[in-house]
């Protein structure tokens, strides 16, 4: 035995009067319940059905023998039948409200849209930060070979660092960071149409960066020549120092 | 009923369309506030073109053999440096002054065809980061590096020339004073 069906309440609208007529609800649904019957019509007949309802149950099993169980099957049938009526000409009851495909394609673009979001906020900082770094960075690092410019070895990023009387050749992060306060000459990456020599002064700080395009060049204080090979050499101004990047590697 | 929830609906789609907006708009201004630390500052670059002649063989000099080079007046601040070189003349062809922004490239033309690609990346009191592109007439790059040296002091880069002579570049970048 159940109230008419009210139309326009939800199933989990007439779950929650139902709830809330047999004393049921939390203290949220109990003022859920209370602003929807405050607002909807619908929902207060529903919920007099519910109570007409329960006081008919009440009368029939307090009414001693008024109705004997073949009356109540009469009903019960009765009601079978209609159902099968309804089931044929409108076909079967629904479980609960379906979706319709429109409200689901715009939950679709909802999500699309906020999945979009993310990823053109993300593609634009890729982009960025690789616009920015492609302009700056060639698309390859190469150490010439035999005094001509070779094209496309795979990048590469070295740093160089001439300090006093010593050096040290070490990969190093590309990002474009301040680099220390020591009073040296860094390199990130080199690349040259020809052999390089860097050319310390003892006495000073810096480095003359020299490119070797014509391969008969002699350089003071270099004592052998140019092997060719990927090689970076560092002359210093007292003796010879040379380290080949495939070492530093 | 229908027309609450289609409103409801609207409503949503319009705030996450904002927000995926927002989002958007964030993340490129963190990009590029990170790519751009410091797009205010000016710097002033400063490149001489020299050419150097009578190339020197054998055994270097004594360390007090600045009395056989021959330094152009105009380059005395860079004689110690330039007597590491295997030349014993030194001659100014020419100077530029270029004033920059961070992050900007320009390019200045030298004396021969060939060029000089600047791009201050950053710079304070004592240091400052370059990524410079040195090319010759035909376009071809002589020197392409990013270094970092001390503001206050003249970074030299060399190459052969044609008749056993060479060219320096002196660059130098310091802080624009406004």
């Amino acid at each position: 035995m159940s109230p008419k069906q009210v139309k326009g309440l939800t199933e989990k609208q007439e779950l929650l009067l139902s709830r809330y007529f047999d004393g049921e609800c939390s203290y949220i649904g109990r003022y859920a319940a209370q602003s929807l019957l405050r607002r909807r019509e619908d929902a207060r007949e529903f919920l007099s059905q519910l109570s007409a309802i329960s006081c008919e149950c009440h009368n029939t099993l307090s009414h001693d023998g008024e109705k004997t169980g073949k009356e109540l099957w009469a009903q019960i049938a009765a009601r079978i039948e209609s159902e099968e009526r309804a089931a044929f000409y409108l076909g079967e009851r629904r479980e609960g409200p379906q979706r319709s495909p429109v409200g689901f394609i715009r939950s679709f673009y909802n999500r699309q849209a906020v999945i979009g979001g993310l990823s053109g906020a993300a593609l634009a900082a890729l982009v960025l930060t690789f616009v920015t770094r492609s302009a700056n960075t060639p698309e390859t690092l190469t150490i010439a070979r035999n005094g001509s410019s070779s094209a496309s070895a795979p990048s590469e990023v070295t740093q160089i660092s001439l300090g006093q009387g010593s050096s040290r050749l070490s990969a190093s992060n590309p990002g474009m960071r301040r680099r220390s306060n020591t009073s040296t000459m860094e390199v990130d990456w080199m690349r040259a149409n020809g052999p390089l020599a860097l050319i310390q002064n003892p006495h000073g700080k810096s480095a003359i960066i020299w490119v070797r395009r014509k391969p008969g060049a002699v350089m003071r204080n270099a004592r052998q020549p140019v092997p060719a090979s990927p090689t970076m050499h560092m002359v210093f101004g007292e003796g010879l120092d040379e380290t080949t990047l495939d070492r530093s590697k | 009923m229908v027309t609450s929830l289609e409103s409801l609906s609207r409503r949503r789609c319009f705030k996450t369309t904002c927000l995926s907006i927002v989002i958007s708009f964030l993340g490129t201004a963190l990009a590029y506030a990170d790519q751009h630390p410091d797009d205010g500052s000016n710097v002033t670059i400063f490149v001489r073109t020299i050419e150097a002649t009578d190339p020197i063989s054998g055994e270097p000099p004594p360390e007090d053999g600045s009395a056989s080079l021959h330094v152009d007046p105009a380059l005395k601040d860079l004689q110690s440096k330039l007597a590491q070189l295997p030349f014993s003349s030194f001659k100014l062809i020419s100077s530029k002054e270029e004033h920059l922004s961070l992050r900007k490239k320009d390019v200045v033309s030298l004396p021969n065809g060939q060029s000089l690609a600047l791009r201050p990346m950053y710079i304070d009191q004592k240091r400052v980061g370059v990524w410079l592109n040195w090319k010759d007439r035909g376009g071809a790059d002589i020197l392409n590096t990013r270094i970092h040296f001390d503001a206050d002091d003249f970074v030299l880069t060399g190459t052969d020339c044609e008749h056993d002579a060479g060219l320096i570049l002196a660059i130098k970048a310091v802080p624009t004073t406004h």
